[in-house]
């Protein structure tokens, strides 16, 4: 044994430890919350009841419908909104394209609960929209219900799908078209025989991260679907019920929700597996110029969508410094009050979400590098198991991994729920695939040899590692420690089940503020987590010249 | 540096890619592993370079084992197929990198920096990235900086194969100027049988793990071992045959192919066993007054390449690609011409299956 092998074994030491990482944060709690399941509430034995009752009983039911209703409508409607939104900005030659983007990508990163916050401070009972309609003697459609949620999610979510048709369209070299049109197809054949087929599989995992995304969200159902219960926010209900709870429901709940994504992604990874067109790609397809009236046609629309979906952001942040008293606004009437509640009676909240969000973005900043090299340099079985319990928490809901987390630590020889801790490893379980996949796009582009060469001129291999691997990583890792933290501050579901007392955070209080109408604090603390989760992205965008929601 | 392979062998799973393979590399001498592509040519070189462990045997330079040594300290400098250049690094820096691992410091490095990439033609270019070269520039500065460290061996991996053919002519006269200037042991790993016999001193050519002959380019083109290193050192015609007489004295051996009878020059024969007569395209010709082993053929085609002419003939029962000095301001025969063929009794090989 040399001591290149001995290489090895260092990286070995560092699977094994990323493994039982994982295995602890992930597979066990997901496995504990099964196992409760499947045990009588009542009785404390085996029974198979919970899931029965799932399918049997008219309000479980009617949840799990909802929630699959719900998703598949908010994705037929992104993918409506999200295909064309791609094609018209990557392809055509349309004024002021590369800005449509940059916006037409931001409602990815910004709260979804302070979108739907937004929607009732527009179309609400006492929304702005509603009552000017009102004053003119029209009546507006209800945003409370399932159009509510489904708007929401529409407009947040489409730039899942508009990213990766998008990134599709520049991978297939213009050649293919180009030898379509030799052949003797006509432009609009070649669309639809070529093109289309070819970013097929694009438009299919957006639609997979679309629904996923949908179905897993906990505010927005919660803040304006009224009575319209989803499986997400009754896991989360019988979890913590003051009636005692039933956490053998809880689990059965979150199980069937883990199921659904589960099942699609693996559906989803089969049929793109054999359908990958991706090339390597010298020449990406030409941006090609439209009639004016089309050119206009097509830029209002793409205008129109990012308008619909950025402006009721800019409604919060009128809000935050608008009088109010209770659910009332006084639009016109500047006021710094709500601003000083958060900003001065209870600042800590605020410090809350933002050590929080640090810890768990260094730790999973140095986890996700580890674990990029691991996954990219060493393929075969070690390696591809390590992806997929990495990626395994996107398809587990927030509101569920809280609740695994929650129902493991409470008792045995390690106690974390209850504690800030809990929060970070839940974060870091989140969010680390992101980082992940940033860092291993980059790594995937430095040959092994490059590493090979520096070891050959001298270097030991693990210094060789920080001296040629990690400088050309670090855009990857930046960006991917910037994606974790503004997520992280904007993370909802897991810690409204895992959060107590001093350790509120900014997303709580912009929650329970909604929820007893208190829309003026709402908004300020709504205002403070939109400004904290932009500026670090445009700054981003500026110095790095980097778009990092590009790697969502 | 003397480099001595001793029954190297390496499996990878129930592949064995590696079999047992025994080669002595001169002190200061041009040896080019040479086969296929898969045929453990790489695995042997890179076991060299350590970056494998042999399964079995043992691997010496200058009489001292190395395997003990990991990678960093072998002291050897490669040439990777891709160049393996550090994207993040300038070009002075990439040639340096080796030398700072190494503890040259100072006016020293700064010499032997500039010094290497003058010998490559890259003055001028120190502050470059590599994204910034061509690919033969790039070339330049991995051969810069597997040099500029004065390893004992030079190894090098289809360092040519990613430049267009023509660089890849001039680039291979290049690396033979500065190998010999420098008189440094090299070891050199390709497919391509031409570049092969333009650079190396000695070829040992690979195929399924094992070694099939060790020898100069012209003694393994003039008297390939058997009929895999002639079919893959240059295009050849196989006659097989039966032989029909040996004289163990003059070492004249006659055999029949079709209505026709040789005789020629042949090492060892035994009458009645199989023999398999191998000629280069261009020992066959037009046959003379005086010729002797003429047979006739059929011209089925023909390609004009310059300096020769290269024509498909249909004779013997068989077809044979027969290669013409293009004299006459390429006059060539035409496709349906009868022509008479001989070849020299002292031209063919015999050649063993």
């Amino acid at each position: 044994m040399n001591r290149f092998n001995r290489l090895f074994s260092v990286w070995n030491m560092v699977f094994l430890a990323a493994i039982i990482v994982l295995v602890l944060l992930v597979v066990y709690p997901m496995y504990s919350i099964f196992q409760a399941s499947l045990i009588s509430a009542d009785t404390g034995e085996f029974t198979w009841d919970n899931y029965l009752s799932i399918f049997t009983t008219r309000f479980y039911r009617r949840c799990l419908w909802n929630s699959i209703f719900l998703s598949g409508l908010a994705t037929v409607f992104s993918v409506i909104i999200g295909v064309p939104f791609a094609f018209f900005t990557t392809r055509y030659k349309l004024p002021h394209a590369g800005l449509l983007k940059t916006l037409g990508t931001l409602p990815l990163i910004l709260p979804t609960f302070i979108g739907a916050e937004a929607w009732l401070l527009l179309l609400g009972r006492n929304g702005i929209l509603t009552q000017l309609f009102h004053s003119i003697g029209l009546n507006t459609p209800s945003i409370y219900g399932w159009q509510g949620v489904v708007l929401v999610y529409t407009l947040q979510f489409f730039p899942f799908v508009f990213l990766m048709v998008s990134a599709a369209i520049n991978s297939v070299d213009r050649s293919l078209e180009e030898s379509a049109r030799n052949l003797g197809a006509s432009p609009w054949r070649v669309f639809r025989t070529v093109t289309l087929p070819v970013v097929t599989p694009a438009i299919a995992s957006g639609a997979l991260i679309v629904f996923c995304m949908s179905i897993e969200n906990f505010g927005v159902p919660t803040i304006i679907g009224n009575d319209y219960k989803v499986l997400a926010e009754q896991a989360y209900s019988e979890f913590v019920s003051e009636m005692g709870g039933n956490p053998s429901m809880a689990g059965a709940l979150s199980t069937v929700l883990v199921m659904v994504t589960l099942l699609l992604t693996v559906l989803q990874k089969l049929w793109v597996e054999r359908k990958n067109y991706a090339m390597s790609s010298l020449r990406p397809p030409e941006i090609q110029p439209l009639s004016p009236w089309r050119t206009r046609l097509a830029w209002l629309f793409c205008a129109g969508v990012v308008f619909v979906s950025l402006a009721p952001f800019a409604v919060v942040l009128v809000a935050a410094v608008t009088k109010t008293s209770g659910p009332v606004m006084y639009y016109g009437q500047f006021s710094l009050d709500n601003l000083a509640v958060a900003l001065q009676a209870a600042p800590r909240p605020i410090l809350n979400s933002f050590f929080l969000a640090t810890t768990a973005t260094v730790i999973g900043m140095f986890f996700g590098m580890a674990v990029s090299y691991i996954v990219v340099r060493r393929r075969g079985v070690a390696g591809y198991t390590l992806d997929l319990i990495m990626m395994l928490p996107l398809v587990i809901a927030g509101s569920v991994l809280g609740i695994a987390l929650a129902a493991t630590y409470n008792k045995g020889p390690v106690v974390l729920t209850g504690t800030w801790v809990i929060l970070v490893l839940a974060y870091f379980v989140r969010k680390t695939p992101f980082s992940v996949k940033t860092t291993s796009a980059l790594l995937h582009q430095i040959d092994a040899s490059v590493e090979e060469a520096s070891v050959n001129l001298g270097v030991p291999p693990l210094l060789s590692f920080m001296k040629v691997v990690v400088p050309v990583m670090l855009p990857g890792i930046i960006s991917g420690a910037i994606i974790m933290w503004v997520t992280t501050l904007a993370e909802l579901s897991s810690t409204i089940v895992l959060y107590y007392g001093p350790w509120s955070t900014m997303t709580v209080q912009v929650f329970q503020y909604i929820g007893s109408g208190d829309f003026g604090p709402a908004s300020a603390y709504g205002a403070i987590l939109i400004l904290s989760v932009i500026v670090p992205l445009f700054l981003l965008n500026r110095f790095l010249g980097r778009d990092p929601m590009q790697s969502l | 540096m003397l480099v001595e392979l001793k029954g190297i062998v390496k499996k990878f799973g129930r592949n064995t890619v590696v079999n047992h393979v025994d080669l002595t590399i001169r002190d200061g001498e041009f040896f080019t592993l040479l086969g296929p592509s898969g045929c453990g040519k790489t695995t042997l070189l890179r076991m060299i370079a350590g970056f494998n462990d042999p399964d079995e045997g043992d691997i010496l330079f200058g009489g001292e084992s190395i395997l003990p040594f990991p990678a960093h300290r072998r002291d050897t400098g490669m040439v990777f197929q891709n160049y393996a250049l550090f994207p993040h690094l300038s070009v002075a820096e990439n040639v340096a990198y080796g030398l700072k691992a190494r503890g040259v410091k100072g006016r020293e490095m700064k010499e032997r920096v500039q010094a290497i990439l003058d010998a490559v033609q890259l003055g001028g270019m120190e502050s470059r990235y590599p994204r910034q070269l061509s690919g033969g520039q790039q070339q330049r500065v991995a051969l810069a900086r597997a040099l500029v460290i004065r390893p004992r061996v030079l190894l090098m991996d289809e360092p040519l194969s990613n430049l267009d053919a023509k660089l890849r002519v001039s680039m291979r006269e290049e690396i033979r100027r500065i190998q010999q200037s420098l008189g440094i042991t090299t070891i050199y790993v390709t497919h391509d049988q031409e570049e092969a016999m333009a650079v190396s001193d000695r070829i040992a050519i690979f195929y399924a793990g094992h070694l099939q002959q060790v020898a100069s380019p012209a003694a393994i083109y003039f008297s390939p071992a058997n009929r895999f290193t002639a079919e893959f050192m240059g295009s050849c015609n196989i006659l097989e045959t039966m032989c029909t007489g040996f004289d163990s004295e003059s070492r004249m051996a006659t055999a029949t192919v079709g209505d026709s009878t040789f005789s020629f020059h042949a090492d060892d024969a035994s009458v009645g066993a199989p023999l398999h007569i191998m000629l280069r395209p261009d020992w066959i010709g037009l046959a003379g007054p005086d010729s002797s082993n003429r047979f006739n053929g059929r011209i089925v085609d023909r390609m004009f390449l310059g300096e020769s002419i290269v024509y498909q003939v249909e004779a013997l029962g068989r077809a044979l690609r027969v290669d013409m000095p293009s004299l006459n301001r390429g006059e060539m025969l035409e496709p349906g011409a009868s022509v008479e063929l001989c070849f020299a009794p002292e031209s063919p090989v015999t050649v063993r299956a």
